[in-house]
């Protein structure tokens, strides 16, 4: 049984692992349209640009080195990152060029640990190695 | 092999009800409020109750991955002869949620956090004795390898 869980994986933001993470997600997407002529014709839709995002939540901690650079690129900097890795268990990872990070939330709530989401946009391709 | 996480927190909260000068008994071994020699009250006697766990952040990030929510148990007797309990209680009460808020820095240093949740009485119907429960909830992190 090859299944993934909670228990295996990590995110690499700058070469640097990111900790504290409650969740993290990686979506690929491949924009569409339909040529078809309007009517009774089925679509037969084409493949525009690929694309990639990671969205990332972790227990904030400031002094956390990839946190850090998160916000200090979104604070500071042009928000453009040069590597960006989603590993699905210790071998196995997706390995992304340059990013845009396009979105920073903290929260906190009562009787809760602080949080702090990224939305990161890829800006070019992204591999996948095993 | 080290002690548990949830031992050292109950070795801490030990040590600060210890520390509370209006308590005059802390014991782990209940015993019934008629047993106890006057010169004991208020005494408080400690336990450490249900708890529940669950994973709190993808294992291979952090070395703290589990959340706990432990629930510790204060049972507490105050005594006055006159039968005027009211104060002796509310001031106990007032000194435990004082010692855990802002003096007991060996016991916060191991948890998240440690709130009260409930206080339970013996609603009066006890003469000359106050007999209650302090209820909190101890919030600790801990490693998945290590608990």
């Amino acid at each position: 049984m090859a299944i993934k869980t909670y228990k295996v994986g990590k995110v690499v933001i700058e070469a640097v692992q990111i900790h504290e993470l409650l969740t993290a997600t990686l979506t690929l997407t491949l924009g569409s349209e339909d040529t078809q002529e309007i009517g009774e014709s089925w679509a037969d839709p084409t493949g525009l640009g690929k694309a990639w995002s990671t969205s990332l939540t972790c227990k904030s901690d400031p002094a956390d080195t990839a946190q850090a650079a998160l916000r200090t690129e979104f604070v500071s900097g042009d928000g453009v990152l040069s590597a960006t890795q989603y590993w699905v268990d210790g071998s196995s990872y997706f390995s992304g060029s340059g990013a845009l990070v396009t979105n920073m939330a903290m929260g906190k709530s009562v009787g809760g640990i602080d949080s702090v989401t990224f939305e990161i946009l890829g800006k070019g391709a992204i591999s996948w190695n095993a | 092999m080290a002690d548990s996480k949830r031992m050292q927190i109950m070795d801490a909260v030990l040590s600060a009800l210890s520390n509370i000068s209006t308590i005059f008994y802390v014991s782990e071994r209940l015993q019934h409020w008629e047993e106890l020699d006057g010169s004991k009250f208020p005494a408080c006697f400690p336990i450490d109750a249900d708890e529940r766990k669950e994973p709190h952040v993808l294992f291979e990030s952090a070395t703290d991955d589990m959340l706990s929510t432990l629930t510790l148990l204060l049972t507490c007797y105050v005594y006055d002869s006159a039968g005027a309990t009211r104060q002796a209680r509310c001031d106990l009460i007032k000194a435990i949620e004082e010692e855990f808020a802002n003096r007991a820095s060996g016991l916060n240093a191991l948890v998240v956090s440690i709130l009260p949740t409930r206080v339970t009485t013996d609603r009066g119907t006890i003469d000359n004795y106050s007999i209650f429960d302090c209820e909190y909830a101890v919030e600790y992190l801990y490693d998945h390898t290590s608990p």
